[in-house]
């Protein structure tokens, strides 16, 4: 490589005598202008391509909802079990409720998407006369304060949330205890039962929604 | 040297630059105290290059960000120490920048020149904490899932476009590929790149302005090199080695069990450092103050530092700021810990959440046994990590038995300690106390399955204080049953079944099982083995049970496979098929009645299967010298096919498709199949041409012909009624009723008066011709009558209430006419009738029939266990009407049928 400085390493020796640069005229501001603009569209334009992409999930969401059903509810029928997997004496069971899972590319059958508990709600007389269809009662398993799943407490009846200690009654409802503070903000998120199809099929269909958690209405998802 | 030196200098000025780096001047000279923020640049340095590593071998997505990180963590040559230098370098990293931030405020480094260096650093520390929140989900195992899960639904709570951001952070609405792709560019990619921007602005800075010194007059100014760079670098290296003491300590980072989105891990909690959030969030009834305006309040006043400590009371606030939020943070910390302590639940989901994830080590590096009787190697990963402990019937056996059985069943050992886990006996214990709670009646209604089919659990059926206990028959209706009752005769204290064949017994259809805990001894006892099979084929099924080719179907369940895979299969996915319970069953529900029609099954084929494998001990075991593979659907599917396999001749016959058939036809067929599975176990139904319905294994008087003369005249012939037709293989043979016949109607009896012999036949034959039109069979109509107007029916009526006979007369013993004696003898009354024979069918124990001296015939009529009985009344009038050979094309009432 040539190179005539080698031998003579020296700092003044990089200087080259230049003419120094005349101050800023008009005309430069408009250079600099148009400079700063096209910097600007240059730097932008990588993350403008990416943006779309980036923003996908939000952008994709109205093409894909299906809306639930033409009455225009939220949700989705699906098929939990039979009657004949529900205690009779009132206890909620949890079920997983099974539909096919998107996962991006891949598209999964019968897959677990979510839980509900059911409980057949028993009177204070006896047991439903027979030919009459019981009641079932429907809550999403999904805790209304931050999303994790409540689990059902034997013991006292009660549904537990494992992550902050937000508690339900059987039906639902928040209880409230002096010394317990309860952080859900609302109850637990009640679902559709098919009622006719408990009398005729002795099927237990549920409209499944999952709702926001941590808010006061229910919104759902 | 010096010329290369030189030349490099001269070309970069590299040379200055380190001067410029090393030469910087510290009032006072160099402090262990200015070592914090080159330990964090050392952090930051060695998580970048950590986490090149980890990136050359991770996969995100969620079918392999678990599987990856298991590879790198258990399989990949130092891969452990490289994800644990990692992950405890994260934790370090907090720690020292938490210190850094104190020193900040405390040393006022904060105050001006210096307050957008400060906030460069604020910024830092969120970039840092976000490095610390996407890294923790990338694992995809149970604990960062559920973790991450609930921190990114409190995003929604942003106001305006919380639900947008939350999607966009996902990459959709739920978990999956794109929200680890995502969780990964950022803690990858933006994080970092943003951390070498504001760390390079930081650094200048600091230059810029310089250190804020502790300047103690008469200690020496020095140059940072080389004491501080040495201070430095010592406080680096206690870093380092507190971090590979951490890696050693703990043997790596914690791998949790991985994602199941199906299955809420409860025990989840944030990082540590975290975790003074997740507790504020237990005293905010909004979330929207909990998780967003108390951390924003306080980033706020952390930022608006600088400003507020212009003043000096300013910068005493500060620190009593920071002070009073460590304070805080460790208070809530340490109440968060505190409360998880000693809860019950979280112990338990965490004590769980270990097991599955060791579970899922042991089960990837599984070996099965190649058919040469070696072991093969490892199996790895051939699904989905998860997917082998949704498969796995150690995991998921407790876990379906206690959703699916546990409600009737017991699961407990010789201890009673019981055996599933997430039930506590504690429960039980206070249910007991609150009295007799529904639930209590619930919990054990059936059997108790620890040790199902197992030598010690038959031995309990076959142990006349057990069978009725509660740990087997004791709560369900087969307490009263036939199966307890023999027990109690047979095999009680004062009974004289020889107690080694007793014992060859159990052994013999405890093999049957082939349980796998059990097979040495099996091997052992082999003689044993055999000796009892050949008992059961000539106690069990010679009474009600099947086993192999001996006995039958349709009065118990069928001894043959007992306790194996596939019987138990078919009995827990139906148990009122022929094979096992029929209507007899006692509530026990079809769990997985129709093949074809898998979504109206209760529980799964599949799942069934798992719940039987873990029954049985069937699933992969490492120290196993001979490891087995758990079933899997398709091999579930065929065992219930095969144990539902019919004998031909019981399976249903409607006809030809397309056959017309008219009523009469229609129903002879029903009467037919009814005929085939609950009498032809014993009876058979067979014409003198050798036609009809032989019996599975006659035991019982042929039918054909019932109450006819023809039929009578073989039952009260001396020859006759010890055979196989009558009462040769019944109790009665060689009983009352041939001792009579013997005493009148033998010519042993009579010597040598032929005559007294030959007035006593043809008197038998009037009482055949007067008993059999008792039964006004359609076929005798013309018969019965002419032997009304002959006077023969009379004198035949007579001869049975007072014949005098040498035996003596028929109403010495039955009753007859209002004479005679009621129980252990039939009403000869109406004998042969419709309403007579739907009362023997319906109860043979009854005082008109057989009472107390009935040989095995079940009631069909009693309510059995599932509360309705075997047979319907119509069923048995059908049956009845077809025995007599009535036109069945006529309709008949059912009532009054069940007046006998």
């Amino acid at each position: 490589m040539a190179d005539p400085h080698s031998s003579t390493p020296s700092k003044k020796s990089e200087q080259q005598p230049s003419t120094s640069p005349a101050g800023p005229g008009r005309r430069d501001v408009l250079t600099a202008a148009t400079a700063t603009v096209v910097g600007l569209v240059l730097a932008l334009f990588p993350f403008a391509a990416g943006a779309m992409v980036f923003l996908d999930p939000v952008l994709r969401r109205k093409e894909e909802t299906p809306g639930g059903d033409s009455d225009g509810a939220p949700g989705k029928w699906l098929r939990i079990t039979n009657l004949s997997a529900i205690p009779s004496d009132g206890t909620p069971v949890q079920f997983a409720v099974i539909d096919d899972l998107k996962n991006a590319w891949n598209l999964q059958p019968n897959q677990p998407i979510g839980a509900v508990y059911l409980r057949r709600i028993v009177g204070e007389t006896e047991s439903t006369p027979d030919g009459a269809a019981p009641e079932i009662e429907a809550f999403n398993a999904i805790c209304p304060h931050a999303g994790c799943f409540v689990a059902y407490q034997g013991d006292s009846e009660t549904y537990l949330c494992p992550c902050h200690n937000s508690s339900f009654a059987l039906d639902g409802e928040k209880i409230d205890k002096p010394g317990a503070f309860n952080p859900s903000p609302r109850p637990m998120d009640r679902l559709t039962v098919d009622e006719t199809r408990v009398a005729e099929d002795n099927e237990v269909w549920v409209r499944f929604v999952n709702y926001y958690p941590g808010q006061h209405e229910q919104v759902p998802k | 040297m010096s010329r290369i030196l030189n030349w490099v200098e001269h070309r970069t000025g590299l040379r200055a630059l380190a001067h410029e780096a090393l030469y910087e001047n510290i009032p006072s000279g160099a402090r262990f105290r200015y070592v914090t923020g080159s330990m964090l640049v050392f952090a930051f340095v060695t998580q970048v290059v950590t986490g090149l590593f980890l990136w050359m071998a991770y996969s995100p997505s969620s079918q392999t960000a678990w599987e990856s990180v298991y590879y790198i963590q258990y399989q990949m040559a130092g891969g452990w120490l490289l994800r644990g230098v990692h992950h405890f370098m994260a934790q370090v990293m907090i720690v020292v920048m938490g210190l850094h931030l104190l020193q900040v405020i405390v040393d006022g480094a904060y105050r001006a020149p210096r307050e957008v260096n400060y906030w460069l650093g604020i910024v830092l520390m969120q970039l840092v904490l976000g490095l610390g929140l996407t890294g923790y989900l990338l694992p995809w195992d149970q604990k960062g899932y559920w973790a991450t899960n609930v921190a990114t639904n409190l995003m929604t709570l942003v106001p305006l476009v919380g639900q947008e951001l939350q999607k966009v952070a996902l990459g959709g609405g739920e978990y999956g590929h794109h929200t680890l792709t995502r969780f990964f560019a950022m803690h990858a990619g933006v994080l970092p790149a943003l951390v070498v921007v504001f760390l390079g602005a930081h650094v200048a800075l600091f230059r810029r302005h310089g250190i804020t010194a502790k300047v103690t007059p008469g200690r020496p100014d020095q140059y940072f090199w080389p004491k501080q760079v040495l201070y430095d670098g010592i406080g680096c290296l206690v870093m380092l080695i507190v971090v590979v003491g951490l890696v050693m300590y703990f043997n790596g980072a914690e791998l949790g069990a991985p994602a199941d989105p199906s299955k809420q891990y409860s025990a989840a909690r944030p990082e540590w450092y975290f975790l003074f959030l997740f507790q504020l969030l237990k005293y905010f009834e909004s979330e929207f103050v909990g998780a967003i305006v108390v951390p924003g309040v306080i980033m706020g006043i952390l930022t608006l530092a600088p400003i507020i400590g212009y003043s000096k009371w300013g910068h005493r606030f500060n620190v009593a700021f920071v002070l009073l939020l460590l304070v805080g943070a460790g208070t809530l910390t340490g109440l968060a810990i505190h409360e998880d302590w000693d809860k019950k639940e979280f112990i338990a989901a965490k004590h769980e959440a270990e097991q599955e994830a060791d579970r899922v080590k042991e089960l990837i590096v599984r070996r099965e046994m190649r058919p040469d009787g070696e072991l093969s190697s490892p199996l790895m990963i051939q699904d989905t990590a998860v997917e082998l402990l949704r498969s796995d019937p150690l995991t998921q056996g407790p876990l379906l038995f206690e959703k699916h059985c546990s409600s009737c069943h017991a699961y407990r050992d010789a201890a009673g300690k019981t055996a599933i886990t997430t039930r506590e006996p504690a429960e039980e214990e206070s249910e007991e106390e609150s009295g007799e709670s529904k639930k209590q009646q619930q919990s054990v209604s059936a059997p108790n399955l620890y040790g199902f089919a197992s030598r010690e659990w038959i031995a309990g059926v076959l142990d006349a204080d057990q069978i009725a206990s509660p740990d087997y028959f004791g709560k369900t209706a087969h307490r009263d049953g036939r199966m307890v009752a023999w027990v109690k005769k047979h095999l009680g204290s004062d009974a004289d079944f020889p107690k080694e064949d007793r014992e060859a017994i159990i052994a013999a259809l405890s093999a049957q099982a082939q349980l796998r805990s059990q097979a040495e001894d099996e091997e052992k006892d082999q003689e044993k083995i055999a000796k009892g099979v050949a008992l059961i084929q000539g106690t069990c099924a010679t009474y009600c049970h099947k086993f192999g080719d001996a006995g039958q179907w349709g009065l118990a369940p069928d001894l043959t496979g007992y306790g194996s895979y596939e019987w138990m299969l078919g009995l827990i996915s139906d148990p009122t098929h022929a094979r096992f319970y029929r209507s007899e069953n006692d509530r026990m529900p079809s769990f997985a009645k129709h093949l074809d029609q898998p979504a109206t099954n209760t529980v799964s084929v599949r799942e069934l299967s798992l719940i039987v494998d873990w029954i049985r001990g069937d699933y992969y075991q490492p120290h196993d010298k001979r490891p087995v593979m758990p079933h899997d659907a398709d091999e579930a599917q065929r065992a219930v096919e095969l144990a539902r396999v019919m004998p031909s001749d019981l399976q249903s016959s409607d006809g030809v498709i397309g056959e017309k058939l008219s009523t009469a036809q229609q129903q002879t067929l029903k009467a037919e199949r009814l005929f085939r599975l609950n009498c032809a176990p014993c009876h058979s139904h067979v014409a003198p041409t050798g036609r009809g319905i032989a019996a599975l294994k006659p035991s019982a008087p042929n039918l054909y012909g019932f109450a006819s003369r023809d039929w009578l005249k073989g039952l009260m012939d001396v020859n006759r009624i010890n055979s196989p037709e009558y009462f040769g293989n019944t109790s009665h043979a060689d009983g009352e009723m041939a001792d009579f016949l013997n005493s009148s109607f033998s010519p042993d009896s009579f010597e040598d008066d032929e005559e007294g012999l030959k007035e006593a036949l043809a008197l038998r034959e009037k009482v055949i011709v007067a008993l059999s039109a008792e039964a006004q069979l359609p076929s005798q109509t013309e018969a019965d009558a002419k032997a009304k107007q002959d006077g023969v029916l009379e004198e035949g009526q007579e001869a049975i209430s007072g014949a005098g006979f040498n035996g003596g007369d028929c109403t010495d013993c039955h009753n007859y006419r209002d004479s005679g004696l009621s129980g252990g003898y039939p009403d000869l009354d109406g004998y042969g009738s419709r309403e007579w024979i739907v009362g023997m069918i319906a109860d043979p124990d009854n005082e008109h029939y057989y009472e107390g001296a009935n040989d095995r015939m079940p009631a069909f009529g009693a309510a059995s266990a599932s509360g309705k009985p075997m047979l319907s009344q119509e069923e048995m009038l059908l049956l009845a009407r077809w025995l007599r050979g009535e036109d069945l094309g006529v309709e008949v009432e059912p009532a009054a049928a069940d007046d006998q």
